[in-house]
């Protein structure tokens, strides 16, 4: 099921309803309806792939269990086990077929007669997310951190919890699973907080996002005549359509999950507003990038070691984080941008520049929030082309095209919708839960006004351009 | 006061703060449906569009000061790819014209909206009216540009005609509401192309070759041909097992199909209303027309639409057996220019 389709707005009020009426009283309840509605929500995509997700629940249940119950060796073994089991389903579905074509293409290349057939399959929607979800928990427990749990029905709603199932956050058991036990009470400001959100939310994917990937996707698609400036405005554009796309999905989710009294974590932080690589990685996908950190990063020494380990760890982090989107080389190469750019920055300035931007000078702040913003476009290039060729070739063109006013004038209506999104995310930069207008102190008929006026952009929107499903759903 | 009922005064206050939201939006949304904008604006979003034809008729209609020498053919795409008006008006050396106003996709409810427009406000009154029946199915769910086409009157009145689109057309009107202000933000490229441009309303299919109209054939010939039996069936009067009675009712409402047999009915009403006549073609298909029985749709209209009197109007079942080839077809429904020029003149026959 799309956030962005009425089936879900009628399925959430009915869930809603449900777990405040009938099963109010009943915490049981509302455990196996929030698994049930979940169950349900998923098979909206491929009914059969449920089953896919029952076999890791099952397998990493069992394997959090036999890993609190045992100690040394056999931990370990069970550890691995779970692990290994996890990613298999990932590798067979996510990565197989770039496995065989590259080990096809290897095979030409040194003129083995080698071919071995790929496979018609689907990726299962957000098998990324809860894969990574699946093995935090289990790594978790191997470290003492978290206790197994017990309750299979409430492991198996930490995996399928609807609101953050199928693109995240990707969230840890400690923040979740003690709010499944907890007995919550309705709270009438989280779910109006949770309602401004998920009004966000539908605003960011369905203005914003929806509409930058028109401009986005008429700019890649015929990047050899546009002109430069265009094709300037076209990459700007796809990274706001990515970001529209991906932090409304997130608000959609914060806000969802807090209908149901559950808080999930924050997953981005103004992130066009870093000043540098580090901080865009501490503002974009936060899940993300703090599960490469703490089960990643930080085992294989971090930042603690010296010289070229802190480099090598650097890269072997963005390679995985791109190679974890998509079994394609222009992941990778986003990654491997993005990795070489933040070791550039602690080459330089070592952690002297890495400060938030309120601690910096503002000339300083400035030059680095347009330098990493350019940087950062420039690597978006790769992750929206269908190969790395395309890639290069846009951005060719975008070095060697002439200027030409008319086409100009077509993309730059984008600024029109940009600069006023920017300054509200930014007026709004103090929020401690990204809530729009949450640290506004407004009126009560200007706050109701300007939720109209959202909601009437977002029916605008919704029927008058084409819609772009949510860009995460395929990882 | 104990937690749980502080609990349950916040989630009654929760909903009622939601409900005025939702009442307040309701409102806002009403007046925003009723903004007058000029038919130019409208019209104006689907001249570059697939859906281009609905321009060119606004226009044709806005220099059109009379209809009542003109034989009008409305319908879908069938319609427009299979009448060629400037052969008709080539045959008819009197003064009789002839003029296409078929458009793509099936939908009663925008050649309703169209007749409405005609009649009322232009009060145009064409000689004939020759409506357009798909050969092999039912028009099913609503067309996508019916909301910029309609009223805002026509679209309330679908409310009371089972529309189960309603919303969607509501909100949809609302849409292309607001574009007309959020437009210059928007990319929106001119696909000059796509500009339906001609004197007369026939749009000619590129040809296809026949292998390919064969292999579309095939695909489709089995659904198509159960689909004719059932209706065939239904025609005799045979019972369905409740199960498949259970299915057709239940896509009857969620495919809005009773909402189009409404909306034809309805068209059929205000001609007969004005005393404008009008005649029924049920367009040839492969499957329909190299099956035995040809009069199946026909049929099927007289047993659905009872409030039409057929001693006045004609049911035109086109079973020519020429249309048993498949050189005359681009895919299963549509005929190229060729098997246009043989329906016309079959049209044209049995005009006369």
């Amino acid at each position: 099921m799309l956030f962005n389709s009425t089936e879900f707005l009628f399925f959430l009020a009915i869930v809603f309803s449900l777990y405040w009426t009938v099963f109010k009283n009943v915490p049981r309840g509302k455990t196996w309806l929030l698994l049930i509605s979940s169950c349900i929500f998923y098979m909206f995509f491929i009914p059969k792939y449920i089953l896919i997700l029952f076999i890791t629940i099952l397998i990493d249940y069992f394997a959090g269990i036999k890993i609190a119950a045992t100690e040394g060796k056999a931990k370990k073994v069970w550890l691995i086990l779970s692990i290994v089991s996890t990613c298999l389903v990932l590798f067979v579905f996510k990565y197989y077929n770039f496995f065989i074509d590259n080990t096809n293409a290897i095979a030409q290349l040194i003129g083995w007669n080698y071919s071995i057939q790929a496979m018609d399959i689907i990726l299962p929607i957000g098998l990324s997310f809860h894969t990574f979800q699946s093995l935090s928990y289990v790594v978790e427990v191997y470290w003492g951190k978290q206790k197994p749990e017990k309750d299979f029905v409430t492991y198996s709603l930490y995996v399928m919890y609807f609101p953050q199932l199928v693109a995240g956050p990707i969230e840890r058991a400690a923040n979740l699973l003690y709010q499944f036990h907890a007995k919550p009470l309705f709270n009438g400001a989280l779910a109006a907080e949770g309602m401004r959100q998920i009004l966000w939310g539908f605003f960011k994917k369905i203005v914003i996002a929806d509409t930058c990937a028109a401009y986005a996707n008429a700019a890649f698609g015929s990047y050899e005549t546009l002109s430069s400036a265009s094709l300037i405005l076209g990459a700007v554009a796809f990274a706001f359509q990515i970001y529209g796309d991906f932090s409304g999905y997130s608000d959609i989710a914060l806000g969802t999950s807090k209908l149901f009294g559950i808080q999930l974590m924050r997953n981005f932080n103004l992130p066009y507003f870093a000043t540098s690589i580090p901080d865009f990685w501490r503002r974009w996908h936060i899940s993300l990038s703090t599960w490469f950190r703490d089960y990643v990063y930080i085992p294989l020494g971090g930042s603690r070691v010296s010289g070229w380990k802190f480099y090598r760890n650097v890269f072997i982090i963005f390679l995985l984080s791109g190679f974890w989107h998509g079994a394609n080389w222009t992941f990778i190469i986003w990654g491997l941008i993005h990795a070489v750019v933040y070791c550039i920055y602690f080459a330089i300035w070592g952690n002297a520049k890495n400060k938030p931007a309120d601690e910096q000078a503002p000339w300083n702040a400035w030059l680095g929030g347009i330098t990493t913003f350019v940087v950062v476009v420039i690597a978006w290039v790769f992750f929206r082309a269908k190969t790395v060729d395309e890639a290069w070739s846009y951005l060719h063109s975008i070095a060697t095209n002439p200027f030409a006013k008319e086409d100009v004038l077509h993309f730059l209506p984008l600024l029109l919708i940009l600069v006023p999104f920017q300054l509200a995310e930014w007026l709004n930069r103090n929020s401690t839960n990204g809530v729009f207008l949450s640290t506004f102190n407004l009126n009560k008929s200007v706050r109701l006004a300007i939720e109209m006026i959202i909601a009437i952009l977002i029916i605008d929107c919704f029927y008058s351009l084409d819609h772009e499903q949510f860009i995460y759903f395929q990882f | 006061m104990s937690n749980s009922s502080t609990s349950n005064s916040e989630f009654r206050r929760f909903v009622a703060k939601m409900s005025l939201r939702a009442a307040i939006l309701g409102v806002l949304c009403t007046l925003v449906f009723y903004i007058p904008l000029s038919r130019e604006y409208y019209f104006s979003i689907l001249q570059y569009s697939d859906y281009s034809k609905i321009s060119w008729i606004e226009n044709k209609l806005n220099e059109t000061a009379s209809l009542d020498s003109t034989i009008v053919f409305l319908g879908s795409s069938i319609c427009l790819n299979g009448i060629n008006d400037s052969l008709l008006n080539e045959l008819d050396t009197t003064s009789t014209q002839y003029l296409n106003l078929g458009m793509t996709h099936t939908c009663f409810a925008i050649i309703d909206a169209l007749l409405e427009d005609m009649l009322e406000r232009r009060s145009l009154r064409p000689k004939k009216v020759m409506l357009c029946f798909k050969g092999d199915a039912m028009a099913r769910y609503i067309h996508t540009m019916y909301p910029v086409q309609a009223t805002p009157g026509h679209i309330q009145s679908t409310a009371l005609s089972f529309n189960t689109q309603y919303l969607p057309s509501f909100l949809k009107r609302i849409s292309w509401n607001v574009h007309s202000l959020t437009r210059y933000t928007k990319y929106i490229p001119v696909e000059s192309e796509k500009e339906f441009a001609s004197v007369y309303g026939f749009k000619p299919q590129p040809y296809n070759t026949k292998e390919k109209v064969e292999k579309s054939y095939k695909n489709l010939k089995a659904g198509s041909e159960s689909n004719f039996k059932a209706i065939q069936g239904e025609n005799e009067g045979r019972m369905l097992p409740l199960k498949s009675q259970a299915l057709l009712a239940y896509t009857d409402v969620t495919q809005n199909v009773l909402f189009q047999r409404a909306m034809f009915a309805k068209s059929a009403k205000r001609l007969d209303d004005l005393n404008i006549p009008y005649d029924i073609i049920v367009y040839p298909n492969l499957v329909s027309a190299r099956m035995d029985e040809k009069e199946i749709m026909a049929d099927y209209v007289k047993r659905t639409f009872t409030s039409i009197d057929y001693s006045k109007h004609n049911v035109i079942a086109v079973n020519d057996t020429a249309f048993t080839n498949a050189k005359y077809y681009v895919d299963m429904n549509h005929l190229n220019p060729d098997g246009a020029e043989l329906l016309t003149r079959y049209i044209y026959n049995k005009l006369h």
